[in-house]
């Protein structure tokens, strides 16, 4: 069997990992269009900020494609998949497989801002992403970061670590206004002010003003003026479907996959920041970019692909994030509360924060600030739908654990193998 | 592959599997020096296996290291530890690939390159990670330590938590084939 496998990510490496332990014989061709050896997309703050060696962004040893047996067709740009031939295109040449796997994560989208067509701007979504930005970092004092995402804010605080003013502009009126509800990104915003960077919610960029391709100043929607001679615009990430599109397969948001991670064509899957696959909580399909989702997806698509049917009963968003001195681990939907019990559990002193919502005896949403550990029980809680109402009252302690679940799921979760 | 599993039925509450599995962990392995020289500690008062990273370095907050960690409901106690999954859910979310599932089947954590992401504690449903905070790779991340659970004792043919309980409330089974 010819594997192919668009994309270098989590999703195509735990996609490798599985076909090869299914099938030792199989052929695997990965092609990307980033040269560099498989890295986290999730360490290039980090990187950026210098706060870790090279070594840590990489995912697996360097000897991983040569010991997986994987033909890498690395710095190489699909540009067309033609599912009636089974082949997919580069600019070079053509690549025959019987399964394919698109794995193309996700893009950053760039809204229509005056004044940007003049200047030199950056996005922070890859490694060569962070390079860029590390060399442009030189001799500029005033960074601006479009979007108070998860990638803006981590690029906020890189940008500050190495010494630049910093202000974030967002839209909504709060930052990470997709990730948490209003009293954690209170938290969250507050952390930011403490390491000096300067937050502008609930406001935009009207004009960018430059000089020569650099931009000096931005014009914000609110009527004030913001110093800038360095701009990021991370306003968010769309899944990348264009070949998926281009070459007949159902997308909507993103490239639809059912419970096996196949497309609507024959012997084409996708899996990760791309895909559309089931939900848990809500049971319909949409794309959630997280890392855990994208490696359990590119799992089940690879061995699905080898030949042993494997099922993803669906994903269940979930994110753990630190800024300034504050974890922030959540799970499924935090902010719809609508026709649902909301357990809450508040210590400002501590800046410990935890919210649970229940809706018909399920769990749809919790956000744990701070105070993190075994949340992961949650997980389980909500992943197997479970009926909390009869311990319900034991969620919010501080000493809640697998004690208080009932026998039976204790026993499914600690006397057998997992 | 043979795991640690719990018999609640036979559980004491007594916490010896704890201080077993940090005496193992110690250098000197040797209880007294383990705790009062190396000032290694669980935190025994409520059974957490680690408090708060920005907590654990202040004055008379210990530091539990312990990767075995007792959990107690009114008068029902067991102790818990890493499943050992064969696919684990905190290498599918670990961030930079520090988790991995070792050829013997134990799933083990790179200490040297773990930057303290804490996406295997928002992973793993079993509970069993915890933050270890006398270690760190990114030092400029406030409260930065790295992941903390149990890797079987490698130096021991039984646990050492499973070899000290004495009541057997913890076993070490192959239930693989069950």
């Amino acid at each position: 069997m010819n594997h192919v496998i668009i994309g270098n990510s989590f999703a195509a490496l735990f996609a490798i990992e599985a076909i090869r332990r299914t099938d030792q014989d199989a052929e695997i061709t990965v092609i990307s269009r980033e040269p560099q050896h498989v890295y986290s997309r999730a360490m290039i703050h980090e990187m950026l900020a210098g706060m870790v060696r090279e070594p840590m962004v990489y995912l697996r040893d360097w000897d991983f494609y040569k010991r997986m047996r994987v033909r890498t067709m690395l710095g190489r740009t699909v540009t067309k998949i033609n599912p009636g031939l089974q082949t997919v295109s580069t600019e070079e040449d053509e690549t025959p497989y019987d399964r394919l796997l698109i794995a193309t994560g996700g893009k950053p989208f760039v809204p229509p801002l005056n004044g940007l067509q003049d200047i030199t701007y950056h996005s922070f979504i890859t490694l060569e992403d962070a390079k860029k930005l590390k060399a442009a970092c030189e001799n500029r004092r005033n960074a601006v970061v479009l979007g108070a995402g998860l990638i803006g804010l981590q690029c906020a605080e890189a940008l500050r670590h190495m010494g630049l003013n910093v202000a974030v502009v967002e839209m909504a009126d709060t930052v990470l206004p997709m990730a948490l509800d209003t009293e954690s990104s209170q938290t969250i915003a507050k952390e930011l002010a403490d390491e000096g960077i300067a937050v502008h919610t609930g406001d935009t960029i009207d004009l960018i003003i430059s000089n020569n391709g650099h931009p000096t100043e931005c014009k914000l929607r609110s009527g004030g003026t913001i110093p800038c001679d360095l701009l990021v615009i991370a306003v968010g990430v769309r899944p990348n479907i264009d070949l998926a599109k281009d070459a007949g397969i159902t997308t909507d948001r993103g490239i639809v996959v059912n419970e096996h991670m196949e497309t609507s064509a024959e012997h084409i899957y996708a899996a990760g920041d791309c895909a559309q696959g089931p939900e848990i909580v809500t049971g319909i399909t949409m794309p959630i970019p997280v890392i855990p989702v994208a490696s359990t997806q590119g799992m089940i698509a690879g061995y699905n692909m080898a030949g042993k049917r494997r099922r993803y009963g669906g994903a269940l968003a979930l994110n753990a994030m630190q800024f300034g001195g504050v974890q922030v681990i959540s799970y499924g939907f935090v902010k719809d509360e609508r026709d649902g019990e909301v357990l809450k559990y508040v210590d400002p002193p501590r800046k410990i924060y935890r919210k649970v919502i229940i809706k018909n005896g399920r769990i749809t949403g919790a956000i744990f600030v701070k105070d993190v550990d075994r949340a992961g029980i949650f997980r389980h809680l909500m992943e197997k739908r479970i009926d909390v109402t009869p311990f319900k009252e034991h969620l919010l302690s501080p000493h809640f654990g697998v004690a208080h679940l009932p026998a039976e799921i204790r026993a499914d979760m600690f006397t057998r193998p997992q | 592959m043979k795991r640690v599993y719990p018999r609640e039925e036979r559980c004491i509450n007594c916490h010896l599997c704890e201080v077993a599995c940090i005496v193992e962990h110690s250098e000197t392995k040797l209880p007294a020096a383990a705790y009062h020289v190396e000032g290694l500690r669980f935190n025994r008062e409520d059974s957490r296996t680690i408090c708060d990273p920005a907590e654990a370095g202040t004055a008379g907050v210990p530091k539990p290291l312990n990767r075995t960690l007792v959990q107690t409901a009114g008068y029902l106690s067991l102790s818990t530890n890493c499943r050992h999954c064969e696919e684990p859910d905190c290498v599918l979310a670990c961030k930079n690939g520090s988790l991995y599932v070792a050829e013997d089947g134990r799933v083990l954590v790179q200490e040297d390159k773990c930057v303290g992401c804490w996406m295997c504690v928002m992973a793993c449903r079993y509970g069993a990670i915890s933050r270890n905070p006398a270690r760190s790779n990114v030092p400029a991340v406030a409260f930065n330590g790295i992941n903390h659970h149990c890797d079987l004792c490698p130096e021991r043919e039984v646990p050492a938590c499973v070899w000290v309980c004495p009541t057997n409330a913890l076993v070490f089974e192959d239930r693989d084939d069950q």
